[in-house]
C-alpha cells in the first residue's frame, strides 16, 4: 500500500490494488461523519458492442449501459440497496458516456457496506423477470427527460456535431432499444466491462486506512479472467460538423440558443492531454466566460440574461465546449455569439487576467476538498484519464500564458453549431 | 466542534469553530414579514446587491473581484421560513492557511461593500426586472418545475404562504428604485438580522469585523408558522403536451415543527415515501413499475405531506388508489417492524451527514436561535430513536387526504 501526503493541502491519499487487481485509492477525510464509496468501470453509452470469446465484435441494443446500472442492483429477485439502508448507507449509481459509478454513502458499517458494494458489482443476479419489470421504469425516466426542452436541446446539438460518434446517442437508449434490451445483453456486457482490472474504487472517510484496505484485502473475492472483452472501436469521426445550425418549436414561454464548438482532443500523455484541456478551459473561460467583455456587452444590449452559461467536456475520444443563455431573439444572440467568436482568434490574454485564474483554480480546488461527494468524483473522473486529482494543480501551475494564448487556433467556423430553440407561447 | 452565540451591538452572532473544514463560511440573514407589498422590491434590492457594488460597478467587476479572492463564493438568497421573508447572503472562501494569510481581511472588506454600499441605479434596476420577468417566463419550461409551481399556487390559494419568496411576477414593472431603496434601508435599518461565523477562525478577529459593520440588533422573529385550517379542495387537472403525467396528493397532518408528534411524523415521511426504501417506492416503482420516482415531502411549516410522482396518463388512477392503499395499511399497522427501522436509520443518516456540510451548519444555528432547539445533534437522534410503531400508527390515523393535481397530456382524458 502507498501513502502520498500533500502537506499544501493537509490531504492524505492511500492507494493499493486489493488482491492485486481492483485499483483502490482511500482518501482520509479526518473528522467527516459521512464515508463516501464509488465503484466505477468504464463503460457508459457510447460502449454499444463487445468482442466475444473469438474476437468477433457483438452489437447490443442501444441504453444497455444504463439498464445494467438499474439492473445491478438486483439479488435474489429483490433490490439490495435494502442491506445498504440497515446498515445507514444509501446507494445510488449513474451512467455517463464514457462511464458508470455505483456509490453509497454511510454514515456507519464503512467496510460491510463496501464489501456488499464490490460483490454486487462483480456479481449481480439478473433475472428475467426483473429485466422485463425495469422496462417501463427505465421508459418513464427517458419520458421525464423528454419533457425537458434543455435535454433535447441538448441532444439536438450534439447531433449536429457528431456525424458517427455514439455520443449522438441518448443514455438511456431508446423506446424500442430499452424493449429490445434481454437479459443476454446484459450478462454478455457485464462479463466484457465489469472486470476488476478496469474497476476503480475510491473510498473518502475519515476511519482508519490500514484497518479498512486490510480487512478488505483479506475478504473481497473479485471474479477471474473473462472470454469476453470490451469493444475499443469507435467509428471514425470527421472533424467537422454534420450541419452549422439548427432549430425547434417547443412549449416554452423563453427562447434559447445553445452553441457548440466541436474540438479534437490532444493525441498524447494523460498528462499532455490534462494540460491541453485546463489551457483550453482557461482560454474559453477568460474570452467567453461571466468575467470576459463578451459577456458584459452581451448583457447589456439585452440579447442574453443571467442564465448564460460555458461549458468544457473533455475526454479521450471527444471534446466540445458548449455556450448557451436563454434570450429573447435567439437568432440575434446566435449571429452575434457566432462574431464574438470569430473575434476570439486574435484576442490577447492579458498577464493579469491569467494570473487571476490561476489563484481561482486553487482556490476552487480548496473548496472542493470540503465536499466528499464531489471529491470523489472528481478523483474518480481523472483516474479514468490516468491523472491523480491532487496533481493537477501541479500539472496547471506548469501551463504558460503563451499556451493559453495559443488555444484561439481552435476557434474554427468548421467547428461551430447551434440549437435554437423557439418558444411557441 | 464548538458552537456559541456573542451578542455585537444586540445582533445574535453565531460562532461554529471546528477543523473540520478547509472552507470559512460567514452568513448574514435579514428577516423582515412575508407580504405581497414588498416581497419583490426586497429580492430586488437582494439582486442589485449581488450583481454589482460602488466599488464593483459592474457584473464583471464584481466576478473578477471574487476569483481574484481565491474563488471566494458569494450567493445571495431571497427565501420564505413561514411567516417570514429572509434575505439571505453568503459567503465561503478557502481558509487563508491555504491560500493567502491577508484573505479574510480582503473578504471581510467585500462583505462590508456588498452590505453598505450597493449600487441602486435605473440601468441596473431594468436589468434585474428583465432577468427576474424571464425567470419567471421560464418555470414554464421545466414541466416539472411548472407542475409544481401550478401545484402550490393552487394548494396556497387561500393560505398565507401563497407568496413567491423571489416576487409577485405582476408586479415586477411597477417596481422603481425608489422602493428598491427604501427595501434596502429597511432591512438595514430596521429588520432584524443574525450572522454566523464557521469553520477554523480567531473569534475575536471574526467579531471585531461583526463591530465594523452599522447594524445594529433587534429582536429575531417569535411566531415563525401558521396553524391555518386547511380545508378540502376540489381536485384539478391541467393539461399540456407531455411525455410524462404529473400528480401531486397532499396530506393534510395538523402536526407543526416542535409538536410532539413533529419527530413521530418525520419518521412516518421517511417510511412512507422519503427514502428509497419508503413504502411508496416499492409499491408504485419495484412492485407495479408505474414509475422511475415517487416520492413524500413534510413541510412542518404547513404541516402538509407532498406526494408526487410522473407517469403515462393511463396509470394515473392506478397510482393514487395504490397510493391511498398505502397509506391505509400504514393507518392499520399492516407494515413491518424492519420497515420502521429502515425509516428511522434513514432519518438518523441524514441529520449526521447534514452536520458534514460547512453551510448547514449556519442553518442549524439559525434553527437553534428561532426555535431554541439545541444546536447539536444528540437530542434530535435520541427522538427519532424513541419512536414507536404505536406512534407511527397514531399519526397516520390524523392525516387525511386534502388535495390532488394533476399535470397531464392533452390527449389523454382518463384521469
Amino acid at each position: 500500500m502507498k501513502r502520498i501526503e500533500y502537506p499544501n493541502y493537509k490531504e492524505t491519499l492511500y492507494h493499493t490494488r486489493l488482491k492485486k487487481r481492483l485499483s483502490t485509492y482511500f482518501i482520509h477525510k479526518p473528522g467527516f461523519s459521512k464515508s463516501y464509496v464509488t465503484l466505477s468501470t468504464p463503460i457508459g453509452s457510447i460502449h454499444q458492442s463487445y468482442l466475444d470469446e473469438t474476437g468477433s465484435v457483438q452489437e447490443v441494443p442501444k441504453g444497455v449501459a444504463h439498464f445494467l446500472e438499474h439492473k445491478v442492483f438486483e439479488k435474489d429477485g429483490a433490490d439490495i440497496s435494502k442491506a445498504f439502508s440497515l446498515q445507514e448507507a444509501s446507494l445510488n449509481a449513474f451512467t455517463e458516456h464514457n462511464q458508470t459509478t455505483y456509490l453509497f454513502s454511510a454514515t456507519n458499517h464503512l467496510l460491510s457496506n463496501t464489501q456488499r458494494l464490490i460483490e454486487m458489482f462483480f456479481y449481480p443476479e439478473f433475472t428475467e423477470t426483473g429485466v422485463e419489470k425495469e422496462k417501463n421504469i427505465i421508459t418513464e425516466e427517458l419520458n421525464m427527460h423528454l419533457d425537458d426542452p434543455y435535454y433535447k436541446q441538448y441532444h439536438g446539438l450534439i447531433n449536429n456535431l457528431y456525424h458517427t460518434h455514439p455520443i449522438r446517442d441518448d443514455i438511456l437508449g431508446t423506446k424500442q432499444s430499452i424493449q429490445a434490451i434481454t437479459l443476454d445483453h446484459l450478462r454478455d456486457m457485464h462479463e466484457a466491462y465489469y472486470t476488476p482490472d478496469v474497476a476503480t474504487l475510491v473510498i473518502v472517510s475519515g476511519a482508519d486506512a490500514n484497518t479498512v484496505l486490510g480487512a478488505l484485502e483479506s475478504t473481497v473475492t473479485l471474479p477471474g479472467q473473462t472470454s469476453k472483452r470490451p469493444n475499443p472501436a469507435l467509428p471514425e469521426e470527421p472533424s467537422h460538423v454534420v450541419r452549422k445550425k439548427a432549430d425547434e418549436t417547443l412549449n416554452v414561454k423563453m427562447p434559447s440558443v445553445l452553441l457548440g464548438l466541436k474540438l479534437t482532443p490532444f493525441d498524447g500523455s494523460a498528462v499532455e492531454r490534462i494540460k491541453d484541456s485546463l489551457s483550453l478551459s482557461i482560454f474559453l473561460d477568460l474570452a467567453l466566460g461571466k468575467s470576459s467583455d463578451l459577456y458584459e456587452a452581451l448583457l447589456e444590449k439585452g440579447i442574453i440574461n443571467d442564465t448564460y452559461g460555458l461549458e468544457v467536456a473533455y475526454e479521450k475520444n471527444y471534446a466540445y465546449a458548449l455556450i448557451g443563455s436563454e434570450t429573447p431573439d435567439p437568432h440575434e444572440a446566435d449571429t452575434t455569439l457566432r462574431e464574438a467568436i470569430k473575434d476570439l482568434k486574435t484576442l490577447a490574454i492579458s498577464r493579469e487576467d491569467f494570473n487571476r485564474v490561476k489563484r481561482q483554480m486553487l482556490g476552487n480546488f480548496i473548496l472542493g476538498l470540503d465536499h466528499p461527494e464531489s471529491l470523489a468524483y472528481q478523483f474518480t473522473d481523472y483516474i479514468q484519464s490516468d491523472v491523480n486529482y491532487y496533481d493537477v494543480l501541479t500539472i496547471a501551475s506548469e501551463i504558460t500564458l503563451e499556451e493559453v494564448s495559443a488555444q484561439s487556433r481552435r476557434l474554427d467556423d468548421a467547428f461551430l453549431s447551434s440549437y435554437i430553440v423557439r418558444a411557441n407561447k | 466542534m464548538k458552537f456559541e452565540t456573542a451578542y455585537v451591538n444586540a445582533i445574535p452572532v453565531h460562532l461554529i469553530q471546528t477543523e473540520q473544514f478547509k472552507t470559512l463560511n460567514i452568513t448574514v440573514r435579514f428577516f423582515d414579514a412575508l407580504s405581497e407589498n414588498t416581497v419583490t422590491s426586497r429580492h430586488l434590492a437582494l439582486a442589485m446587491m449581488k450583481a454589482k457594488s460602488q466599488r464593483y460597478p459592474s457584473r464583471k467587476a464584481m466576478t473578477k473581484a471574487l476569483e481574484t479572492m481565491y474563488d471566494t463564493q458569494f450567493s445571495a438568497q431571497s427565501m420564505n421560513l413561514g411567516t417570514q421573508h429572509i434575505n439571505q447572503f453568503s459567503f465561503s472562501l478557502p481558509a487563508p492557511a491555504f491560500t493567502d494569510a491577508s484573505l479574510l481581511t480582503e473578504v471581510f472588506a467585500f462583505i462590508k461593500e456588498v452590505l453598505h454600499n450597493p449600487l441602486f441605479d435605473e440601468k441596473s434596476l431594468r436589468e434585474e426586472k428583465q432577468f427576474l420577468d424571464d425567470y419567471f417566463k421560464a418555470e414554464y419550461t421545466n414541466k416539472t418545475r411548472y407542475a409544481a409551481k401550478r401545484y402550490y399556487e393552487h394548494l396556497y390559494k387561500d393560505h398565507p404562504y401563497n407568496i413567491n419568496a423571489l416576487g409577485v411576477e405582476e408586479k415586477i414593472p411597477d417596481v422603481t428604485l425608489s422602493d428598491v431603496t427604501d427595501a434596502y434601508n429597511g432591512m438595514m435599518k430596521d429588520n432584524p438580522v443574525q450572522i454566523s461565523v464557521s469553520g477554523d477562525f480567531d473569534r475575536e478577529r471574526a467579531l471585531d469585523f461583526v463591530k465594523t459593520l452599522p447594524l445594529e440588533g433587534r429582536p429575531l422573529p417569535k411566531d415563525l408558522f401558521i396553524r391555518h385550517d386547511f380545508k378540502t379542495l376540489t381536485p384539478v387537472k391541467e393539461t399540456m403536451e407531455l411525455s410524462q403525467d404529473r400528480l401531486f396528493m397532499t396530506l393534510r397532518s395538523d402536526i407543526y415543527y416542535k409538536d410532539e408528534d413533529y419527530f413521530p411524523l418525520s419518521v412516518f415521511n421517511a417510511m412512507f415515501g422519503e427514502s428509497s426504501e419508503s413504502l411508496l417506492f416499492r409499491e408504485v416503482r419495484e412492485n407495479h413499475s408505474l414509475a422511475y420516482y415517487v416520492h413524500s415531502g413534510y413541510a412542518p411549516f404547513s404541516s402538509l405531506i407532498t406526494v408526487l410522482s410522473g407517469m403515462e396518463g393511463r396509470h394515473i388512477e392506478k397510482a393514487k388508489t395504490l397510493i391511498r392503499q398505502t397509506l391505509k395499511r400504514v393507518q392499520e399497522g399492516d407494515f413491518k417492524d424492519e420497515d420502521l427501522i429502515l425509516a428511522k436509520k434513514h432519518r438518523i443518516s441524514q441529520i449526521k451527514k447534514s452536520y458534514d456540510n460547512i453551510r448547514n451548519l449556519s442553518l442549524k444555528g439559525l434553527r437553534h436561535s428561532l426555535f431554541n432547539v439545541p444546536f447539536e445533534e444528540t437530542s434530535h437522534l435520541e427522538a427519532i430513536d424513541m419512536v414507536s410503531r404505536e406512534d407511527i400508527i397514531r399519526v397516520a390515523n390524523t392525516l387525511t387526504w386534502v388535495f390532488t393535481y394533476v399535470l397531464g397530456s392533452e390527449n389523454n382524458e382518463t384521469n
